[in-house]
């Protein structure tokens, strides 16, 4: 049997699987014909989980207990202002992990976003396996271009809990660049634009023949449709106060279906000029039902988001810019990302372009297409194509005075690596913590702190003499590692990686082996037990 | 037949025949060996060039030489692809893909390729591939931008862009994503990232001109001092060798001037930069037991300042280790005695006693021994014994002023 390799895009709002054969990539649907998978997992108290559109069809009633946009909480640390900004969000509750590291607490019992993610990476695994019908261990996990070090392995960790081989981690507008461009024998400079549920990227590509060469990179990881949703939800709870002096905020139940409405509303105004928003009995105040109805127009929440939209077009600017090309070299533009249907967005990069986008490309379906692509490709012997990404973000280290000093440059082509050589400043010195930090800032504070290494166990010397080459690189994934060697015996220096959020060995083997054992509920049985829940 | 000038570098080749010789051209022949060149066989004879050409055309007769052919030779095909070498750096860009004939693989190269063939992982790497990507590697920390891309100075934004791609093509590690490379793996790495580099610092035609002047002035500023460059490039193992000669010389001198640790400490540094040669070690060996009667000599005079001090339980443990270091030396034996004497250790005495007379005994004209010893003999109140060894140490030095006090001290 062929070897099988899944093109995974882990969206924040919908996952999406493909797999590719003889160069033809094609999406693998769900029983009902869903091409889309909800990333939403959800506990019962049994510990028992539900994955995708049973999960989200249930948020209603249990939205303490149902988790969505952990992609927006995965491998940051738990003071991040976005993390912050979640906690006030969202009905479900992120507590502190031992790493610092956010965690999801669900019937008192905390999990880490990793095995959150690991969920549905894992019904992605059954969904494929039920289709082909065959095992399949191999992957490749798209992730939005402008993720950091941390956030990109804490994205390959979910993989390896889910029970996947995970071949690579790639950026998604690069893997909607493939789709596109693929056996095409194209000659041509793309940008894409990738605006999907939770986060915002642009990436600009030259493309020859079988050659993609990422010229550049820019992004927001916490931009997306979610704050879409949520002006509109904004809106409608201060009109409701207006209307009957009650914060809906207030009602978790009231504020899950209506972030569920905004969404819909947003999604008909992409295609219809004006929608109705109406949830009966959306709150009772004094034994008295309140009903919300209220009528929205696409004017309106064009209003309310222009902003959103223009932040994108300033990022879209900065990375031409870095790729030091005018807009009229670029040839083509394509649109990923669900959020892309809505016409203001069309229209605000049509203008900044001044082209129409490509209309070619599937916006839910190209990030998973070209991630299968890719993968396929992988296990080639000759490959058939050649990719040259880039890291989007520099990769420094922090000096004396609180200061970065950068060892590679954002945009640089990836793998790519540095050497610095450390020594120690106090006789008989035995360690050397370097922090390593990630980010464009030159204070070391503004950037983010990936991890502190320490150099352990050196022999003892007068101050100045040891001398420690340390290797940092990136990988094609964009994950960094770290070497030292000492430059005058040669021999390899111990490096001991403390204060960063990857979940430690133990715990992931831990996670593995609850995972495997814990077989996913599944979905059609769910759909049996839950009529009786929601009664 | 032969032209010292025009021939004096062909080769000539010595084969075997039945003919006789005469007793010049024996010699002729045992001096040419196996193969030598014309020039160099005449630096050998005694004879001038014109008897030897006389000998060697007889030689050629007898069909006992014969020119080997030089455009067979190895040193003339090493002259030529010098020339091929040098080419790029001269402005013509080699033909990509047209395979460089007579390429020479330097010892480094040859020596990995020759270790590849116990590793079977690396068997399914092609032989060619790891080829190049070591001779791409070699001595890329020195080459500039443009010889790494293999482009000329004058390239256009495509051709820099074009050569790029190839070599992306050819050593993106993405290619072997499947097959182990062992330590190929961190060469390929390293080999990409410097193609990348030289690509960044070359793709912007405002930076390839700045590149490309920067290189000029580098090579015309070094053109006065190549007397000197040479000998900052030392090869490190060279440099080894000369700073543990370094070293040995600066131990040397200080031996000479009997500053034993110093000598021994530059020994032992010489030695442990360069462990091949035995002389470091045999000298750090020679001078180690010096070095230990030095520190033997240096803890007697440390007793005996603690003595001075009125200190003498300080002074035994000084020259009991001095003793023990060397286990010969009177005078630590001496200042032993002293200072058990001196501390009043009643239990040690006859020890103190025994020590010094093996110290009279081992040196026959000095009083001191004598002196202490009837000093002990008056403090154990036995007078007759102190006043002998009294008379003994008048007889071995007659001015010696304590013993005359002492006498007559004992005398009442």
């Amino acid at each position: 049997m062929a070897e099988i390799v899944l093109g995974i895009d882990l969206g924040t709002t919908y996952s999406c699987v493909a797999v590719s054969e003889g160069g033809t990539p094609r999406v693998l649907e769900q029983k009902g014909g869903y091409r889309t998978l909800p990333s939403v997992v959800a506990f019962n108290p049994d510990g028992s989980t539900m994955v995708g559109h049973i999960a989200k069809r249930q948020a209603i009633t249990n939205p303490e207990n149902t988790i969505y946009a952990a992609k927006r909480l995965i491998g940051r640390s738990f003071t991040s202002p976005e993390v912050t900004k979640m906690l006030e969000l969202v009905p479900f509750k992120i507590v502190q992990g031992p790493n610092r590291d956010p965690r999801i607490q669900a019937f008192k019992r905390n999990h880490p976003i990793q095995e959150i993610s690991a969920l549905i990476l894992k019904q992605v695994k059954a969904i494929a396996e039920e289709t082909l019908h065959q095992k399949v261990e191999k992957a490749v996990i798209t992730v939005p271009a402008y993720f950091s070090d941390g956030q990109r392995q804490a994205t390959k960790d979910a993989g390896q809990i889910a029970g996947f081989d995970v071949l690579r981690i790639i950026n998604e507008p690069t893997a909607a660049a493939l789709a596109f461009g693929y056996n095409k024998k194209l000659n041509k400079k793309i940008a894409v634009y990738d605006l999907g549920g939770g986060t915002f990227d642009v990436s600009i590509l030259d493309i020859s023949r079988d050659t993609f060469e990422v010229l550049a990179t820019a992004g927001n990881t916490f931009l997306g449709g979610e704050d879409f949703d949520l002006r509109i939800l904004e809106y409608v709870v201060n009109s409701f106060q207006k209307e009957h002096g009650v914060d809906l905020k207030q009602d978790r139940m009231a504020l899950q279906r209506l972030k569920d409405a905004s969404e819909a509303a947003k999604c008909q105004l992409s295609f219809a000029l004006e929608t109705e928003m109406n949830l009966p009995f959306v709150m009772t105040v004094n034994n008295e039902s309140k009903h919300l109805k209220y009528n929205l127009n696409r004017s309106e929440i064009e209003k309310m988001t222009e902003d959103l939209v223009d932040q994108t077009i300033r990022i879209c600017q900065s990375a031409l810019e870095m790729a030091a090309l005018r807009t009229a070299e670029i040839d083509e533009v394509l649109l990923v990302g669900g959020m892309t249907r809505m016409p203001l967005v069309q229209q605000k990069v049509q203008e900044f372009f001044g082209r129409i986008p490509a209309k070619n490309v599937h916006p839910d379906e190209a990030v998973a297409l070209g991630a299968a692509l890719l993968g396929e490709t992988l296990l080639q012997e000759e490959a058939p194509l050649l990719l040259l990404d880039v890291t989007p973000l520099s990769l420094g280290v922090r000096t004396a005075g609180g200061y970065t000093s950068i060892l590679i440059r954002q945009n640089s082509t990836i793998p790519s690596s540095a050497r610095h050589t450390f020594t120690t400043v106090s006789d008989n010195q035995q360690s050397v913590k370097i922090q390593v930090l990630q980010g464009e800032s030159k204070l070391a504070s503004e950037n983010q702190l990936l991890g502190e290494f320490v150099l352990a166990d050196m022999d003892p010397a007068a101050a100045g003499v040891p001398q420690i080459e340390v290797n940092f690189s990136i990988d094609s994934n964009g994950i960094m590692e770290v070497s030292a060697k000492d430059v005058v015996t040669g021999k390899e220096q111990s490096i001991i990686v403390t204060a960063a959020s990857y979940l430690s060995q133990e715990e992931m083997t831990d996670l593995r082996r609850k995972t495997e054992s814990q077989n996913l509920t599944d979905e059609e049985s769910v759909t049996e037990v839950l009529p009786e829940k929601r009664r | 037949m032969i032209n010292s000038d025009k021939d004096k570098d062909r080769i000539l080749i010595f084969q075997e025949t039945s003919e006789t010789l005469s007793s010049e051209e024996a010699f002729i022949l045992s001096r040419i060996g196996a193969e030598i060149r014309l020039h160099d066989l005449y630096s050998l004879l005694p004879f001038l060039p014109s008897t030897t050409n006389e000998h060697l055309k007889a030689l050629f007769q007898k069909k006992f030489l014969r020119w080997k052919d030089a455009k067979s030779d190895r040193s003339y095909l090493q002259g030529a692809s010098k020339k091929v070498d040098t080419e790029p750096t001269n402005g013509a860009p080699p033909a990509p893909g047209r395979p460089v004939k007579n390429e020479k693989l330097s010892d480094e190269v040859l020596e990995i390729l020759q270790s590849d063939l116990f590793d079977p992982d690396l068997r399914v790497i092609d032989k060619e591939f790891r080829k190049d990507i070591l001779t791409k590697l070699e001595g890329i920390e020195s080459k500039n931008p443009f010889d790494i891309l293999g482009i000329s100075k004058g390239a256009n934004d495509d051709e820099v862009h074009q050569a790029y791609i190839r070599l992306s093509r050819k050593f993106h590690p993405d290619r072997f994503f499947r097959k182990k490379l062992g330590h190929y793996k961190r060469r390929l790495d390293f080999l990409f990232t410097q193609i990348q580099e030289s690509y960044k610092n070359l793709k912007n035609s405002f930076d390839r001109e700045a590149v490309a002047r920067q290189l000029k002035v580098q090579v015309k500023s070094t053109e006065p001092k190549s007397a000197n460059t040479p000998q900052r490039k030392l090869d490190p193992a060279i440099e080894k060798i000369g700073k543990a000669e370094h070293f040995f010389k600066l131990g040397q001198t200080a031996l000479k001037l009997k500053d034993y640790s110093q000598a021994a400490t530059q020994f032992q540094l010489a030695y442990q930069v360069n462990p091949t040669r035995p002389q470091y070690k045999k000298a750090y060996d020679e001078v180690s037991p010096f070095l230990e009667i030095h520190r033997a000599e240096e803890m007697i005079k440390s007793a005996e300042d603690s003595l001075s001090h009125s200190l003498p339980l300080e002074a035994i443990e000084l020259a009991e280790r001095a003793l023990r270091i060397s286990p010969e030396s009177t005078s630590a034996k001496f200042v032993l005695a002293r200072a058990i004497f001196e501390a009043g250790e009643k239990s040690r005495i006859s020890e103190a006693l025994d020590l010094l007379r093996r110290v009279k005994a081992a040196v026959p004209r000095n009083p001191d021994a004598c002196v202490l010893l009837s000093q002990i003999y008056y403090a154990k109140k036995d007078p007759s014994k102190a006043l002998k060894e009294i008379e003994e140490a008048l007889r071995r030095d007659p001015n010696c002023a304590l013993a005359h006090k002492l006498l007559s001290k004992y005398s009442a």
